[in-house]
């Protein structure tokens, strides 16, 4: 197996195995599941981080925001979350300590209570220094219904902000690598951006994805491929900082396939598109948001690339690390 | 029906390519009393676009573009009468009954001599104008007008990447570019490709051919273009393709609007539709022949050779200069050029490629072998995939680009040398291949016998992008202080710290990579904002130094080209402070030394007089001359084909004759 690096072949473990044996419909980051009157969204993910910290976050952190995250993309305000930790015999005492206290800062943050979990020591080298994780749940807004099916002809595609922070930071800090000192992971909860966002715009919200592995190509891409539809994205809108521009170019890295951490992508009807852009920007953090492409209808479900220079380049998910193929 | 012999077998029909106006029609195009008196759609059965205006087989009006203008009595006449030398013209018109051009300016539109005398004069100052031709739409301004050329490349977003030019006859070629005989042979053959030939005009060098020995240069291959000299245009005319990089030409009216909105310039529109653009060949006489950088024009046709196979095959050639061959009893159909993949433009053109090659020629996909590269990654290669044939089946890039040149010779089974240099491409061990030596045929197989010593690939494709990288993963091992001593810029140091941490570095052989690298050393620092930008330039420098001062160890190991004393001399030569062009001339006499060792030690081992050179890195005429005259008075015969492809294009008729050797029953 090696499905680590997000994308297709990690979709292919899910639909091809997972899928059939659980009998799940719908493929989404959280489930919704009815109790009574509320709709919980429920959801859990491990996190497997070399290093446990890197500039910009930890292991911890991202043990919170990731569930969170995926708890405000399907429309629910994060609650609560119970986490396990796996824990390789030998680790230091103060790396987990850090890291237990990276998790309560991050859950206060995020504004979640942290109300269970479990531990196990494994031997030696049977885990590397230390797995988290973590499953939650979160109350639906009732105002939202976040669909594929729903996303049509005329959407817009809006970008919460700048894209490849994390995925560069956590590349440089495994090879204890300085070559861009000003990049940092990008990790961080996204409700307060989603709360605004169904305020202003909930009638028109049809879709949520926090693009983390495979970057937003992969997200988009299921998006394509899910809604029947073709996107096409303005090059030129999508954010990515110059830091973590060039180190994608000397990388020969696309900054669409790299991991985010605290970014999410939303499909906003042509009438709410506005609106739910200007609500994004006025969170403090928000301010880069824009809208970067459109969907559209086609028999293609591809994810399409205009600038101005480069043409239209078709973007696909990404298969492992990009192999070289300039002849 | 237009039938086409080929050996003893037939095949009913193919594509027809398209060919230049013929003598005939050009002498009417400018009589007075001919009807066609100065009307640019003249053609005959002997000459004009074919292919660029069908929309199926056979070749008949009825399928083509033209099918939409209802032809007059008197040229039907022309067209039924057995002695008339327009007899079944599928395309006759005139001027009373088809097409015509007009010229729309500033809202303005113009027809007629007036319209040409309009664009005489818009040229003439300075302005820039989009020109539908055969295959595609062009962009054309003076070429020796500094300005207009520099707003072309500005909007074009193509920085110092040559533009080919347009004169109106060999006299006026000779003015900028020295011409041989067969140049000049090439220069007007029917076939009217863009030649490189040898620069001779500083200035005109300077504006559209920077930092380049050659000009690319065409003589008119339309009446539209004949009548644009005729008139009065500028003598020297910039005609490229309109496009933007990578994207497929425009050839319909309707995707004008962004080129439009750019250029805000006056457009020349013909009123027949084009059904493909099919974009200029481009070709350079070397000691390997006429060798096209650009297989496209005049080029897209049954080639004169048989490939054995009991089911047809179909291949998908390589990404960036992609083609696809059809093999069908035998008969070997090669496309144009269809470009670069990446872009989704051309994947729509390549696409259509494929289905209009097995659909004109009745081909049944389940009954056809599909060949494409190794490449997992390629578009071309998960394109394959979604076809259902008969047998997928991957030929490794470089084994390909060897057999391409054996299957135009047909030596498939003659055991060879073969010392195929490119960029890249993907290896049968799952590495970056590109500076490879065989020895085998296409019938039993090639094995690789040696390569270029492994060198860093950093940060993958970015090294084909910045040559001060791509020198890093050459010499990124070598002494600290005397890499500090170099003073290189960035990239380069970050490119070492990428190195040393192991970071996105890929094992590589390409000596594309080593031209790249070699360019870095000798002072070329900028991005290569075009394929084989730095290596062309290297060649220039080399040129600047016609006599060989210096030669550089390259030595052949057995198994490997070992370039570690090779840069150590540079280096050495560097520091010393010799100038720049006798470093890079020295390269190119070592490499070439390299290959001529490896060829006589390899022919002899394996008992051979022969050997092959191919992959883009042989476009270079200085080091193929090299080869060559470091060749002469031994008994090894170089196999080469005065029009295959050495670049990529290639890469579907390789890909072809490795299948056809295949059993595929
Ligand atoms: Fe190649
Ligand atoms: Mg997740
Ligand atoms: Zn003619
Ligand atoms: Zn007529």
């Amino acid at each position: 197996l090696s499905h680590g690096a997000g994308g297709k072949a990690s979709r292919r473990l899910i639909e091809g195995l997972l899928a059939p044996y659980f009998n799940m419909k719908d493929l989404n980051d959280a489930a919704y599941v009815q109790a009574d009157q509320a709709k919980i969204a429920f959801t859990a993910d491990s996190f497997v981080v070399n290093p446990l910290r890197f500039p910009g976050g930890s292991i911890g952190e991202l043990a919170i925001n990731g569930t969170v995250n995926d708890i405000a993309m399907s429309g629910a305000k994060p609650l609560a979350i119970v986490s396990t930790l796996i824990i390789e015999a030998g680790t230091e005492t103060e790396i987990l300590e850090a890291e237990i206290k990276a998790m309560q800062e991050a859950a206060e943050k995020a504004n979640v209570a942290i109300v269970g979990g479990d531990t196990k020591v494994v031997e030696h080298q049977k885990a590397d220094k230390l797995f988290i994780t973590t499953a939650g749940i979160g109350l639906v807004d009732p105002r939202v219904n976040l669909s594929a099916g729903r996303v049509q002809k005329g959407d817009k595609i809006i970008l919460s902000g700048p894209i490849g922070d994390h995925g560069i930071t956590i590349l440089f800090a495994r090879g204890e690598l300085d070559l861009e000192a000003d990049i940092k992971s990008d990790t961080r909860a996204v409700w307060p951006f989603v709360a605004k966002l169904i305020d202003a715009a909930a009638p028109g919200l049809k879709w949520m994805r926090d693009p983390t592995r495979g970057g937003m190509a992969t997200a988009l891409n299921e998006l394509a491929r899910d809604a029947k539809v073709a996107i096409v994205l303005e090059e030129e809108a999508i954010q990515v900082r110059p830091e973590v521009r060039g180190a994608c170019e000397i990388l020969g890295l696309d900054p669409m396939h790299i991991a985010n951490e605290g970014q999410f992508i939303a499909v906003v009807s042509k009438e709410y598109a506005d609106d739910a852009l200007k609500a994004i920007r006025q969170v403090p953090g928000g301010e880069q948001a824009a809208i970067i492409g459109e969907v559209h209808e086609s028999d293609r479900h591809i994810v399409l690339s205009r600038s101005s220079y480069g043409g239209t380049r078709a973007i696909d998910m990404l298969v492992g690390d990009p192999l070289p193929r300039i002849c | 029906m237009i039938r086409l012999t080929l050996s003893s077998r037939t095949l009913s029909h193919t594509f027809l390519p398209d060919t230049a106006i013929c003598d005939d029609c050009l002498r009417e195009l400018f009589d007075p009393t001919s009807k066609r008196y100065l009307y640019p759609y003249i053609g005959c059965p002997n000459c004009g676009p074919r292919y660029v205006l069908m929309t199926n087989l056979p070749f008949e009006r009825k399928n083509t573009t033209m099918a939409e203008w209802e032809i007059c009595p008197s040229c039907k006449e022309e067209y039924e009468d057995p002695q008339n030398r327009r007899y079944h013209a599928e395309l006759n018109c005139c001027p009373d009954c088809g097409p015509n051009y007009y010229l729309t300016v500033n809202g303005e539109r113009y027809e007629g001599e007036k319209m040409f005398r309009r664009v005489a004069e818009l040229l003439k100052n300075g302005e820039i104008l989009l020109m539908k031709n055969n295959g595609g739409y062009h962009l054309v301004c003076d070429a020796f007008n500094k300005e207009a050329v520099q707003v072309m490349r500005d909007k074009l977003g193509r920085p110092r990447k040559s533009f080919a030019i347009m004169v109106k006859d060999v006299e006026a070629a000779k003015e900028i570019v020295h011409l041989s005989e067969k140049e000049e042979e090439i220069l007007l053959s029917k076939k009217r490709p863009i030649l490189i030939a040898k620069s001779k005009s500083e200035e005109l060098s300077s504006i559209i051919a920077p930092n380049n020995p050659d000009i690319g240069l065409m003589v008119p291959y339309t009446g539209l273009q004949h009548l644009l000299f005729h008139f009065g245009s500028p003598r020297f005319i910039v005609m490229t393709s309109a496009n933007y990089p990578g994207e497929p030409t425009i050839h319909k009216d309707d995707q004008l609007t962004r080129l439009l909105e750019d250029f805000q310039c006056a457009v020349l529109i013909g009123e027949r539709e084009i059904e493909r653009s099919v974009d200029d060949t481009v070709l350079k006489v070397t000691k390997l022949g006429a060798v096209p950088f650009r297989r496209s024009r005049g080029y897209n046709n049954l080639l004169n050779i048989t490939l054995p196979s009991s089911r047809p095959i179909l291949t998908l050639g390589a990404d960036l200069k992609s083609t696809i061959t059809l093999v069908k009893d035998g008969h070997v159909i090669m496309s144009h050029h269809l470009g670069d993949t990446s872009k989704y433009g051309t994947q729509l053109k390549f696409e259509r490629a494929v289905k209009d090659y097995l659909n004109y020629h009745g081909v049944a996909l389940s009954d056809t072998i599909i060949g494409h590269d190794l490449h997992p990654e390629y578009f071309t290669t998960k394109f394959a995939q979604t076809l259902e044939g008969y047998r997928h089946v991957a030929v490794q890039h470089h084994k390909a680009h060897l057999a391409s040149i054996l299957a135009l010779k047909n030596k498939l089974s003659e055991p060879v040398v073969g010392v195929i240099f490119d960029g890249a491409g993907y290896g049968e061990d799952g590495e970056i291949w590109g500076g490879e030596i065989f020895v085998g045929s296409v019938q039993e197989g090639f094995a690789r016998r040696g390569h270029l010593r492994k060198a860093s690939l950093i940060g993958g494709d970015a090294a084909a992008t910045f040559p001060l990288q791509a020198l890093a993963g050459f010499i990124g091992d070598f002494d600290k202080e005397l890499l500090d001593r170099l003073q290189l810029p960035e990239p380069f140091p970050k490119a070492l710290k990428i190195k040393e941490k192991n970071i996105r570095t890929f094992p590589t052989t390409s000596v594309g990579r080593l031209f790249d690298a070699v360019a870095a050393l000798t002072g070329f620092h900028l991005d290569n904002s075009f394929e084989g930008e730095a290596a062309i330039g290297l060649e220039y420098l080399a040129g600047q130094s016609p006599i060989v001062e210096e030669v550089y160890p390259f030595p052949w190991t057995g198994e490997e080209l070992d370039y570690r004393p090779l840069f150590e001399e540079m280096i050495q030569s560097r520091l010393k402070g010799t100038s720049p062009s006798v470093i890079a001339r020295g390269f190119h006499r070592s490499l070439a030394q390299a290959v001529v060792d490896v060829i006589t030690a390899l022919c002899k081992e394996y008992d051979t007089n022969y050997a092959v050179l191919s992959g883009g890195v042989f476009h270079n005429s200085l080091l193929v001359s090299d080869i060559f005259d470091l060749l002469k008075g031994t008994n090894i015969e170089i196999f080469y084909d005065d029009e295959a492809p050495l670049g990529d294009n290639c890469i579907s008729l390789g890909q072809a004759a490795i299948l056809s050797a295949m059993n595929n029953d």
